[in-house]
């Protein structure tokens, strides 16, 4: 899915981390919570890796 | 970590987005000329969420995701939104009243630039968004059955139906009726940001749904103003019609 590339997987993952801490804040299933937490903090992490990766593309071709 | 200090860390993370956002609109690098806004709802705020749409907008496209899949999903999320309130999870409702919101943007965006756009997705679409509405609402109605909130919830939802009301009927009437304070995406917007921070409020400070019960109050007087609002102009402007 290359058009969640960058912003895509981090606002997914910001959506998935904030039902993840809705289940851990409102519920006594804090197991299923803290899973959603996870997957979203590592969406969001993928996301911002690959903004991160994708300037610095952008600024060694600039250099170049 | 103890709830009320996760509950602040959720808060930090909240207001960290929405001062990156206000940077942004500050900092406005996107065009908002083209997006229409409201006195609430400004076209450089809706610009603004619109580009974080956009990834999703565009693999929709590619997928060929039709556009009445996207509203059915919204009906979907919604009877979600119904189960969390009535379940108490008022912090996830709020999320997902947001993620609603956010799909009925999605099936408009996605039918205006793939192949779906029709009169019959158009009405669909209108349906099933009052549909989607109530259902939401519906939530609130058991989180609140035993209570003065409940009869709150239920002016909302009268205030909803007739601001939507108005504006069809005007419509069919050859008036245009796009006035008024509290439109649909403002509802979306004030009831989940309402139950977000109403729910990080009930674990910070032990409030009880105080900021919910406000939000739900305001909902309820501002809809129904909205309704009047549009019940007077659209009287006036059939008033001066010629065929009147």
């Amino acid at each position: 899915m290359p058009e969640l590339r960058g912003k895509g997987w981090r606002v997914l993952g910001y959506f998935i981390w904030m039902l993840g801490a809705g289940i851990v804040l409102d519920s006594a299933a804090t197991g299923a919570g803290a899973l959603l937490l996870a997957v979203g903090a590592g969406l969001f992490g993928l996301g911002v890796a690959q903004s991160l990766a994708a300037r610095g593309v952008r600024g060694a071709g600039v250099q170049g | 970590m103890s709830r009320p200090l996760f509950a602040l860390l959720n808060l930090g993370l909240i207001l960290g987005a929405m001062s990156w956002g206000l940077h942004w609109y500050l900092h406005a690098a996107a065009d908002s000329s083209g997006v229409k806004g409201s006195r609430f709802l400004g076209s450089r705020v809706r610009a603004w969420y619109f580009t974080n749409l956009e990834p999703f907008e565009r693999l929709f496209v590619r997928l060929g995701v039709r556009p009445i899949a996207i509203t059915y999903a919204q009906v979907a999320v919604s009877v979600a939104v119904a189960f969390a309130y009535g379940a108490g999870l008022v912090f996830c409702a709020g999320w997902l009243v947001l993620f609603a919101g956010t799909l009925d943007i999605l099936d408009g965006k996605v039918a205006r630039r793939g192949v779906g756009a029709s009169p019959r997705g158009a009405f669909l679409d209108s349906v099933m968004d009052r549909y989607a509405e109530f259902v939401s609402y519906a939530g609130l109605i058991v989180l609140f059955a035993h209570g003065w909130r409940v009869w709150a919830v239920l002016l909302a939802i009268l205030g909803g139906v007739m601001v939507s009301y108005a504006r069809a009927r005007a419509e069919s009437l050859g008036a245009r009726c796009e006035t008024g304070w509290l439109q649909r995406p403002e509802r979306f917007v004030l009831l989940g940001f309402g139950s977000i921070f109403g729910s990080l409020a009930d674990h910070v400070f032990d409030t009880r749904h105080l900021l919910l019960t406000v939000t739900i109050v305001a909902l309820a007087v501002l809809a129904n103003i909205t309704a009047w609002q549009r019940i007077i102009y659209v009287s006036r402007a059939l008033d001066e019609s010629p065929h009147a």
